[in-house]
């Protein structure tokens, strides 16, 4: 019953963003305040790191943020465990406000990473991208999930499936 | 809740890299495997048959019979549509006995209905590139909703169904959950 809820919570959700108005309006805008925050991080470390728009530029290298890699997957994949699984609305809404927070948070570690991987060693750029940044911030979505149910709903996680 | 988290983080480790390596080495084998199931699927749908898929290391190169001589070929990076098998991995690794019986089995399951989600993944992508990606082509062989219905399947996969899956067959084959089916039987 959870993994069926949870597919269809995916697809819902899914099927919200992937609208080309949502997409304009909220998506695209959001994911630029993460790139200037990932920008404003990096900064902190080095110079002449600058946001515009959805790309992340320094002389040397350039980082277009899209769908996919501004964390709002690993959101909705949190809020679609979220809110498949046995409890109140109070812990729910707890649960997916919180964890979109930590997950924004690690987000931006991830991008500012990867901007500084494809400035210095451009070859490992790819294999971090794909393999470790991506699988690192799911699993620590999916982390969060498993720490959310422990604490609000134990009783549950035992007998739901 | 565990009082101590890092036995578990040692073990999500442990399985994070051991499910990395294993897609690493696995990589160029794989893609033939998921090139030939692909491809004998899509054939047994087309009338008449035309689709070759062919692996070039990890990526997949798409080829038809009525594709014209002298056209590049599309290809289909496939690291990305497999990396899942790494978050899957490290969750059955968290078990708290990871070298049981049941979690072993547990993983083998899921892996092999991950194999199932990559064969789909694989078919999705190569209908989104014939119906998006071959301009004057894909629009004579492909309808508006053809065109839609494709190209959202693969964004989907390649968004949030990677890893979504990763997680959903998890869930289902983790030891405790075969566990309270048993229970509930």
């Amino acid at each position: 019953m959870f993994v069926a809820k949870f597919c269809g919570g995916m697809l819902g959700l899914y099927a919200v963003i992937a609208l080309n108005q949502v997409n304009d309006r909220v998506v695209v805008p959001f994911t630029e305040v993460v790139t200037r925050g990932a920008a404003g991080l990096l900064s902190i470390f080095e110079s002449g790191v600058w946001a515009a728009g959805t790309v992340m530029r320094s002389s040397q290298f350039a980082l277009d943020v899209r769908n996919g890699c501004n964390g709002v997957e690993a959101v909705i994949l949190l809020a679609a465990a979220i809110f498949a699984f046995p409890a109140t609305l109070r812990s729910r809404l707890i649960g997916v406000s919180a964890a979109s927070v930590a997950i924004q948070l690690l987000n931006l570690v991830r991008l500012s990473s990867l901007f500084w991987l494809g400035e210095h060693y451009r070859r490992i750029f790819d294999f971090f991208h794909v393999a470790v940044w991506q699988s690192l911030v799911i699993l620590a979505a999916i982390s969060i999930f498993i720490l959310w149910s422990w604490k609000f709903a134990e009783k549950p996680l035992a007998e739901s499936r | 809740m565990p009082k101590n988290l890092w036995p578990s983080l040692a073990k999500g480790a442990a399985g994070f890299l051991a499910g990395f390596a294993l897609w690493w080495a696995l990589s160029s084998p794989y893609a033939r495997l998921l090139a030939s199931v692909s491809e004998t699927l899509m054939r047994l749908a087309e009338r008449p048959p035309v689709t070759r898929l062919a692996a070039d290391g990890a990526e997949l190169v798409i080829d038809r019979d009525d594709f014209p001589r002298a056209s590049p070929r599309p290809g289909l990076l496939l690291m990305d549509l497999t990396a899942n098998i790494i978050v899957l991995t490290t969750l059955f690794a968290v078990a708290r006995h990871p070298l049981s019986d049941r979690n072993i089995a547990g993983l083998l399951l899921g892996s092999l209905s991950l194999a199932v989600v990559h064969v789909i993944a694989v078919i999705v992508n190569v209908q989104s590139i014939y119906a998006l990606r071959l301009g004057a082509w894909s629009e004579r062989n492909y309808g508006p909703v053809a065109r839609n219905l494709w190209g959202a399947g693969a964004h989907f996969y390649s968004v949030i169904g990677v890893f979504g899956s990763a997680f959903a067959l998890w869930w289902l084959f983790r030891p405790s959950s075969v566990e309270n089916a048993a229970r509930a039987r």
